[in-house]
């Protein structure tokens, strides 16, 4: 934070100390880059705040322009009112391209929005042909308060609190009330409204302050340069503003700002550099060189720092936090239900560590031979959180094993960290011995996985849309390998859960949230599983499916010898499949005992570690 | 008669295309209600809050809310209304925090607040702290919800709802997800609504639950009601034939 604040006064400080200190070149570029800024701000409000996406910066850039040419040339209004009035020109036109953002999203409105770039360039078109012809529009050094801005240095001290304003404007509304509902649209456009939220208005209120600043920066930029010729307009402006904004970070207004003025400086520094080092041999090409090596950095960018500029200071922050863990000695340090590298395992632990609960002997039921045994698994979130702490697990060949605790108790982590789903560098995932037919799953992917025999009913996100509930079934036999056993059909499935029949051909998008579980479980079925990963079962279910779902599992694995892991939360209704029961508090097993040893009084010891998460 | 009712559904119909998903509901919610909606999966219980709270349009019907018909309104009018939900599926923000997402709530009565209204806006955030210190996550106020476990998410879900200082609050299966300690302290906080002033309409799975905490039930089975009126409804034959499976002995 003071780090920040420190930052943001130093760059304050070289800003308002450039026209004083700084070289002319410097200082037009700046100028440019401060057009910039308030161009990408306000693309930012429309695509970064509310998330309709537009390339349509050169039309309202253009509108400006024309707009003050016609009413400072042939109405001779003067400066002021030629700017108001192409900011009023360009925010009316604005809020009217809102309408077709009522119903289209993303790609499509983009390209609603290069048609409406085209539609103003051709009237543009006209209209200069007919006033001016094909030289374009001369535009008079302006005058404001009496000051005449003939120079670099004037339209600089118009132009710093111009941008800064907007910027800060947009910052503090992006935090504000409704910031947050602008959001909600961008995020969540169904529900928006149900928090009092109007999407159309948000839209429209969006396009027209958007294009509105476009529209002043238009008319601006038409006095700075002193023509206004439709050539100038073009589609790849639109694209530079957005890449300011992504590269910025997408909804920060003091990312965009850097954004603007990074990707508005970084030619003018190739080529000084290119120039420096190449000498008269590289300066030929430094125009391609620069093209070149512009778009790498952006590219770069959308690769290694998504965030944008402004997610850089954290993104280091962390990198430094990780490197000072692997460093040090971090279990010294922390406090031990934050440590994230374990102590090198003792020679012996504790089978089941400070048990609430009578821990029982480890005599698994259904044979010796585990079809997965974990021992030592430890998942670290990136954010220094250990969601799963020192789990050892053994899943003989078609037991079953019920995970309990309360929300946030790891049980989620636990079963993803099994099934692939959380392979990503950045969760750091370690284990002693993990065996799985006597392979590891550690970083192994969830396809891999699944061709293996693990199948997984995650807990949130269930079925792929936009096919329907039949092909979302239909997915899954592909991918089984043409020896294995196939002891459930699709028909066993549709006769189990008789709603997907019902609902066969409904995009499972739409499907209400039990169908979608019901899906879910029936894919993960069809995948003939050895292992069968079940993250809540009854989430969402009418207790008569709940109770047939429980006996299905019962079946498969009597019959099949099917090897089943289970979180859940009606541990009652689940008692009666499983032979195991693992019990886990803030991360760490603090019970393992048989399921017929499972008492009032272990029900009583989750209840009682039953309070928050993490 | 409409003094002691706050809700009045009637005749509703919403169709997506083919056969419709609700044909002719009607249901009451007095004030300071609480009336549960049970049924099986598929049933239209979620599409009947949608169609409530203004996200699914009917075809035919009444909706009368605090004695106004509110189908010709939009959603977020019945939203300023009045009328708050929570979702089957918490819908949160995932970039923002948890009192972030909770103040989503205030913006249904205090949509300008920000830097115009400094005084409002604390007063806003004391409640928006208050609410989430109600769903018993104080302590994660300032934690991102994106990591957050389904329980969790869900209890923030119904702290934003409660932000929106509702009348009627719509609740789709506010108990799923939760461990039985959890559902526990949640049924309580519900419990205590209809005191505070808030009318609750409830959809959930959990009959035991159900039975405890609402004083009447509605039963809708694949677009139709079943049944309506107290929770011993719940065992008439039919029913447990259409919910509860007909070998129900039950808990
Ligand atoms: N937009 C839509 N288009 C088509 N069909 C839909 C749409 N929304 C819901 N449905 C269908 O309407 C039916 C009722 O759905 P709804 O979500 O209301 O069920 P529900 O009673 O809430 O069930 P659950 O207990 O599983 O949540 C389902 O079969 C669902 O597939
Ligand atoms: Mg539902």
């Amino acid at each position: 934070m003071t780090v920040r604040r420190v930052s943001l006064a130093a760059f304050a400080a070289v800003l308002l100390a450039l026209p004083f200190a700084g070289s002319d070149r410097w200082l037009s570029i700046v100028v440019l880059a401060l057009f910039a800024v308030l161009g990408a701000q306000a693309l930012n409000v429309m695509v970064g705040l509310v998330g309709q996406v537009s390339i349509g910066n050169a039309a309202f850039l253009a509108i400006g322009g024309f707009t003050a040419a016609l009413l400072d040339e042939q109405a001779e209004t003067g400066f002021v009112l030629a700017c108001a009035g192409a900011l009023l020109a360009a925010g009316v036109v604005g809020a009217v391209a809102s309408i077709p953002a009522f119903r289209l999203r993303g790609f499509y409105l983009a390209v609603s929005t290069i048609a409406l770039t085209y539609a103003v360039l051709y009237v543009a078109a006209e209209v200069q042909n007919h006033e001016v012809g094909a030289s374009g529009f001369r535009m008079p050094y302006p005058e404001l308060l009496g000051v005449s801005l003939d120079s670099d240095v004037a339209w600089y001290w118009l132009l710093l609190p111009l941008a800064a304003i907007v910027t800060l404007l947009f910052h503090l509304v992006t935090r504000s009330s409704l910031g947050r509902a602008a959001q909600t649209v961008r995020d969540h456009e169904q529900i928006a409204p149900v928090f009092g939220v109007s999407t159309r208005w948000m839209k429209t209120a969006a396009f027209a302050i958007s294009s509105g600043i476009i529209g002043l920066e238009g008319a601006l930029m038409a006095y700075y340069v002193g023509t206004v010729h439709v050539e100038n307009y073009t589609l790849l402006i639109a694209i530079e503003y957005l890449a300011m904004v992504v590269v910025g970070g997408l909804g920060s207004a003091i990312g965009v700002a850097l954004g603007a003025l990074l990707i508005t400086a970084l030619p003018f520094l190739l080529d000084d550099g290119l120039r420096a080092i190449g000498g008269t041999a590289l300066s030929a090409r430094t125009s391609d060189l620069t093209l070149i090596v512009t778009g790498a950095v952006i590219i770069g960018c959308l690769l290694w720092l998504p965030g944008g500029l402004i997610s850089l200071p954290a993104r280091v922050g962390a990198a430094i936090a990780r490197i000072g863990r692997r460093g040090g000695k971090p279990t010294a340090e922390a406090p031990a239900d934050v440590a994230v590298v374990r102590e090198p395992a003792a020679v012996s632990r504790p089978a089941a560590a400070p048990a609430t609960v009578s821990s029982a002997a480890t005599a698994g039921s259904g044979g010796d031979d585990p079809l997965l045994q974990v021992t030592g698994l430890t998942v670290t979130y990136p954010n220094g959180v250990t969601a799963v702490r020192d789990v050892d697990l053994r899943c003989p060949k078609g037991s079953a094993t019920l995970v309990v605790g309360a929300n946030g108790a790891g049980k989620t982590t636990l079963l993803r960290a099994l099934t692939g789903t959380l392979t990503s560098e950045k969760i750091a995932t370690s284990a002693e011995l993990d065996r799985y037919r006597g392979e590891t799953l550690l970083r192994r992917s969830p396809d891999e996985l699944t061709a293996a025999g693990i199948a997984l009913v995650p807990e949130r996100t269930k079925v792929f849309p936009g096919l329907t509930a039949a092909e979302n079934l239909d997915v899954v036999p592909r991918r089984i390998a043409a020896g294995a056993d196939r002891f459930v059909t699709r028909d066993d499935v549709l006769e189990l859960l008789p709603r997907l029949a019902a609902v066969a051909r409904t995009d499972a998008a739409l499907l209400s949230g039990g169908e979608k579980q019901m899906l879910a479980i029936g894919r993960a079925l069809l995948t003939q599983p050895r292992l069968l990963v079940i993250d809540e079962l009854s989430l969402g279910l009418a207790p008569a499916i709940v109770r047939d779902l429980l006996e299905k599992v019962a079946t498969i694995r009597g019959e099949f010898g099917v090897t089943v892991l289970m979180v859940e939360q009606a541990v009652r209704a689940a008692l009666p499949v499983a032979d195991r029961v693992v019990m886990l508090r803030h991360g760490a097993v603090v019970a393992d005992l048989a399921a017929d040893q499972w008492t009032d009084a272990s029900e009583a010891a989750l209840i009682g570690g039953g309070e928050v998460v993490r | 008669m409409t003094d002691d009712v706050l809700l009045r559904v009637s005749g509703v119909t919403v169709s997506f295309g083919g056969a419709p998903v609700l044909a002719d509901v009607g249901l009451e919610v007095p004030p300071e209600g609480f009336v549960g909606l049970v049924g099986p999966n598929g049933a239209g219980k979620t599409t009947l809050i949608n169609a409530i709270s203004g996200l699914v349009r009917a075809s035919a019907g009444e909706v009368v809310h605090d004695g106004r018909d509110v189908l010709p309104l939009p959603s977020h009018r019945r939203a300023a209304r009045g009328i708050g939900r929570t979702f089957q599926q918490a819908q949160l923000l995932d970039g923002l925090t948890c009192l972030d997402n909770v103040l989503l709530g205030g913006f249904a009565w205090a949509p300008w607040l920000g830097w115009l209204a400094p005084r409002r806006r604390a007063q806003v955030r004391e409640l928006a702290e208050q609410a989430l210190a109600d769903v018993g996550l104080a302590d994660l106020r300032h934690h991102p919800v994106a990591d957050l476990p389904f329980g969790v998410r869900r209890r923030v879900d119904l702290a934003r709802a409660l932000l929106m200082r509702p009348r009627l609050l719509l609740l789709d299966e506010p108990l799923s997800g939760l461990s039985s300690a959890e559902r526990g302290a949640m049924a309580e906080l519900l419990a205590g609504l209809p005191a505070s002033g808030v009318a609750v309409l409830m959809v959930e799975h959990d009959v035991d639950w159900v039975r405890r905490l609402c004083a009447r039930v509605v039963v809708l089975d694949y677009g139709v009601k079943l049944a309506d009126g107290p929770p011993s409804v719940l065992d008439q034959p039919a029913v447990r034939e259409a919910y509860l499976g007909t070998a129900q002995e039950d808990q």
